[in-house]
């Protein structure tokens, strides 16, 4: 387990040494988040509520979201893209460390030190745009704090799970930017679930990205409460405890594909 | 002239003739492209199902000025996909090897690749465009009809200029990551909507300081008729010239400043 621990340690030191090039980074995500807040305050420049959300409430939201999108950044795709493709990968296989473990491991030590400067972030948008709308109350807090781990953890699976598919393809481009294109749209990042049309709907309930933003920020607001909230949670664990087996087992199919390629 | 022209075509034959080799690449390249762009369409037909219209624009002519966006992008990385490769040419050496050849280095560039996800993005593109057009009711006049194509060109030059200068920051910011040009490539997000969403500051910027105005908005109030000002249109060609003038000459400030990768 301390390796483990050291690999986190490690992390948090390397973003803290590259720290320019992750708010460069940082700043497309801000971009786009910019876009999606201007459109809906457009939307509601007009009307009270859309969907039965207010435009505080959708305010909130969108700040949660943001959190949420940024937590895991896109550094953890390209990292296994780029040791699969200049072969380092045999490298980190000759170390004594299992690599889906190390990798959950740079992941979140990359969270917990990018994590802090999100917050920030996200608390200086929501003073400034006045959406101060938090949990109603103590149990809320805590839904919230579980869903976000639920959210880092299936979040992390699915980069993992699509940055192995790179064994097979050339690049990464293609296939990260489809998991970017559906973890937007289907985690309602940009847009909530509960405005999604009722075949949308059941599509986006069906998969695994609603853990990523839906159901922590619908956890902020206290719209998902009670037996609901621990139904979307225990879901959520349940997605990633296959994810991680589907992890698991992607790795050894993909062993099997470099000792093919090896020698 | 002629034989830039020729050698643009046998450029793209090349790269088209690599990229094929690698079956499974290109076909999750053309899917990713393809996919990207209709969850695009799909976030517009879920805002649009809860909303009527935004700032006088309706569903369909949203659609449409997204569709043209989607053609343009796609016909630009299909064919000039050798911008964003810049970084890589120069901390690679690559460079010193085109600058070589007795033929125009910005033509080397931008055909050193070619992008499979163009493809996809240009058949999404013209189906969804076509599809808006039908709900659209747009009064065709010869002069709107000759206009499309203008524009499309236009627009993909605007794209192309825009993006082989913002990589030519490549010259001064000495590093892998092509973090500040994506930046400047995702401002295009503020192209996908009336810039009246955005306020004033937005409109002017995305109308003259980086033009992506004229890659679809502009047009679109000219082909729907919606402000007097629309046969403004016409000046996309004039903008697009300025554009490709301003790159090039970046490109050549950056090159007096290029000194090589060597050891």
């Amino acid at each position: 387990m301390r390796k483990y621990w050291r690999h986190v340690a490690l992390a948090i030191q390397e973003t803290i040494a590259y720290r320019v090039s992750y708010l460069v980074n940082m700043a497309s995500t801000v971009v786009t988040y910019a876009v999606i807040f201007l459109i809906w305050n457009a939307v509601y420049a007009t009307r009270a509520e859309v969907g039965g959300y207010g435009w505080t409430e959708m305010k909130s939201y969108l700040v949660v979201s943001l959190f949420m999108s940024a937590l895991v950044s896109m550094s953890s795709e390209f990292r296994i893209s780029r040791q699969i493709r200049t072969g380092n990968i045999a490298i980190e296989l000759l170390r004594p460390v299992d690599y889906q473990k190390a990798s959950l491991a740079i992941t979140l030590g990359n969270s917990l030190s990018e994590g802090v400067l999100v917050a920030v972030a996200c608390v200086g948008f929501a003073l400034a745009f006045g959406a101060t709308q938090g949990p109603p109350d103590a149990l809320s807090w805590l839904g919230f704090a579980a869903a976000s781990l639920v959210s880092f953890a299936t979040k992390f699976l699915l980069v993992y799970v699509f940055g192995l598919v790179c064994f097979w393809t050339q690049s990464l481009m293609g296939v990260s930017w489809l998991r970017k294109a559906c973890t937007d749209f289907f985690s309602g990042a940009l847009i909530p679930l509960a405005f999604f049309p009722p075949w949308l709907r059941s599509l986006a309930d069906a998969l695994p990205f609603r853990a990523i933003v839906w159901v922590p920020a619908s956890a902020f607001s206290g719209r998902l409460r009670g037996p609901e909230l621990l139904r979307s949670l225990a879901l959520g664990v349940a997605w990633v405890v296959a994810l991680w087996f589907l992890g698991r087992l992607v790795w050894s199919r993909a062993m099997r594909k470099v000792t093919i390629q090896g020698g | 002239m002629t034989r830039t022209i020729y050698l643009f075509f046998r450029f793209l034959a090349q790269n088209t003739k690599i990229k094929l080799e690698y079956r499974l690449d290109a076909l999750i390249l053309f899917v990713s492209g393809a996919a990207m762009q209709s969850l695009g369409f799909l976030f517009i037909t879920v805002l649009f199902s809860n909303v009527p219209e935004i700032h006088g624009w309706s569903r369909w002519e949203i659609v449409a000025m997204l569709s043209l966006i989607f053609i343009s992008e796609g016909l630009v990385s299909f064919a000039f996909e050798g911008a964003w490769q810049m970084a890589f040419l120069m901390n690679m050496g690559e460079m010193d090897r085109l600058l070589l050849r007795p033929v125009s280095p910005i033509l080397q560039i931008l055909t050193f690749t070619m992008g499979v996800h163009g493809i996809g993005n240009l058949v999404m593109g013209i189906a969804l465009f076509a599809l808006s057009l039908g709900r659209v009711g747009v009064e065709w006049t010869l002069a709107k009809a000759l206009f499309v194509p203008v524009f499309i060109v236009s627009a993909c030059a605007i794209r192309v200029a825009v993006s082989f200068a913002a990589n030519c920051a490549a010259f001064w910011i000495k590093s892998f990551s092509n973090a500040f040009p994506l930046m400047v490539y995702q401002l295009a997000d503020f192209a996908k909507y009336p810039p009246s969403v955005f306020g004033k500051a937005v409109e002017f910027a995305v109308v003259f300081v980086i033009p992506y105005g004229f890659i679809s908005f502009v047009p679109m109030v000219y082909l729907f008729g919606k402000a007097a000002w629309g046969p403004l249109a016409w000046a996309a060609p004039l903008v697009a010239l300025w554009c490709a003038f301003a790159a090039r000459a970046i490109f050549y400030r950056g090159l007096r400043r290029y000194e090589g990768a060597g050891n």
